[in-house]
């Protein structure tokens, strides 16, 4: 900075300045002035748009091109074709597939239910008679093992839980009939009342025969009697 | 500007009318070229409306801002200039006409010489000597507008000087 303070060059700087400032410069073209014009229509014309755009602008949950609405719509719509698509795209052998495994299940079931039966636990007999009533679309050997059940099981509770359990197909004729042949069969009292109230129920004039064998054995219970009595009037 | 800011777009007009030569009196210097400087003027009046949201009245002068957007297009333009390698072109106008008396002459002369010199001079020089002798800019302001510091501005000044005294000089001789 020394050369600063040499006032002939201090002199010198101050001169060039001036011709700088002093240095012609040529008037800018109209054009100039014009392109500015077209830059800030054009800028106006931006912000009217975007202010207009803004103004109309509905909630974005209903956007038609970016709400959520519409989005979620799109969404679900798609989940629902997939889902159908999927279902009948499935091939066929899968659905036999998926048929033949739930059959095999229900047959396992009625086996275990079957063995059961002849547990020498009257829980375990209970327990296989209430699987008995949860089998879909019982089948005969089910049946005839819930017959023999009410007719041969040496617990009153068994019994008891088995008639109820036949009692829920009764629109069979053959169930039907295996809970007439059962009355004559009982010798505890509850199982018999049991049956005279399923018969009731069924509104089964077959039964009455049988009954008035049960009223007319001395081993009948008296209470028991008066009851059988009265079913057999209802019947009648 | 403020307005401006604001979306009344309309000021802008009045930005321009105030600040237009000014601007293309800078570029003229720094670019030597009267049709860059149009298109420089046109890129910071664009800058202006683009980026008219940033501006914060706090911070700083208009005047400050508008220059700062203009030292940008500036290291634009060289680079474009770079990357295309073309040189400062330097209108050449100041020829003598038949009317000119000796006086007027000798002032073109000068001017045409300076012209020269400056030419002759960086990019940066040429800029930072000009923002010194613009609308009573200090060194805080170009430092500002520069974005460096204001030692450096008076540094840059100085070398830019002493070289346009040395190339003026020699021109002279020549």
């Amino acid at each position: 900075m020394r050369k600063q303070k040499d006032p002939k060059r201090l002199a010198e700087y101050e001169s060039l300045l001036r011709a700088v400032d002093e240095m012609d410069v040529p008037e800018p073209s109209a054009e100039m002035g014009r392109k500015f014009q077209a830059l800030l229509e054009e800028a106006k014309k931006a912000r009217f748009q975007e202010d207009r755009a803004t103004v109309r602008r509905p909630s974005p949950f209903f956007n038609l091109r970016f709400g959520l609405l519409p989005r979620l719509a799109a969404i679900l719509s798609l989940v629902i074709v997939g889902w159908f698509l999927g279902y009948q795209v499935t091939p066929r052998p899968e659905r036999a597939r998926i048929d033949f495994l739930a059959s095999e299940v229900r047959e396992m079931k009625k086996t275990v239910m079957l063995a059961m039966l002849e547990n020498s636990s009257a829980a375990e007999r209970m327990k296989a008679v209430q699987g008995a009533q949860d089998l879909t679309g019982l089948d005969e050997s089910v049946l005839d093992a819930l017959t023999r059940t009410v007719n041969n099981d040496p617990n009153v509770g068994v019994r008891l839980m088995a008639v109820n359990a036949l009692a829920h197909y009764a629109a069979s004729p053959k169930v039907r009939e295996a809970l007439i042949r059962s009355i004559v069969r009982q010798k505890s009292p509850l199982v018999q009342l049991a049956l005279a109230d399923v018969m009731l129920a069924l509104n089964e004039k077959r039964a009455v025969e049988p009954i008035r064998r049960i009223i007319a054995s001395p081993l009948v219970d008296y209470s028991v009697k008066g009851k059988l009595e009265a079913a057999v009037r209802e019947l009648l | 500007m403020i307005r401006v800011k604001q979306g009344d777009l309309d000021k802008l007009a009045v930005l321009y009318e105030r600040y237009s030569r000014i601007l293309f009196g800078f570029f003229f210097k720094v670019t030597l070229n009267s049709q860059a400087s149009e298109d420089l003027v046109q890129t910071v009046f664009f800058k202006i409306i683009k980026y008219r949201e940033r501006y914060r009245a706090e911070e700083g002068s208009f005047v400050t801002w508008m220059f700062r957007i203009a030292h940008n297009a500036n290291i634009d333009h060289y680079h474009s200039l770079e990357r295309s390698r073309n040189e400062v072109r330097i209108d050449e106008t100041d020829v003598r006409s038949d009317e000119d008396t000796d006086d007027d002459f000798l002032k073109k002369e000068r001017s045409r010489r300076i012209k020269e010199a400056l030419g002759l001079l960086t990019g940066e020089q040429r800029e930072v000597l000009i923002l010194s002798r613009y609308q009573g800019l200090k060194y805080e302001e170009i430092a500002e507008i520069l974005r460096c510091r204001v030692g450096t501005v008076k540094a840059r000044v100085f070398r830019a000087m002493e070289k346009l005294r040395r190339v003026y000089r020699q021109l002279e001789e020549r």
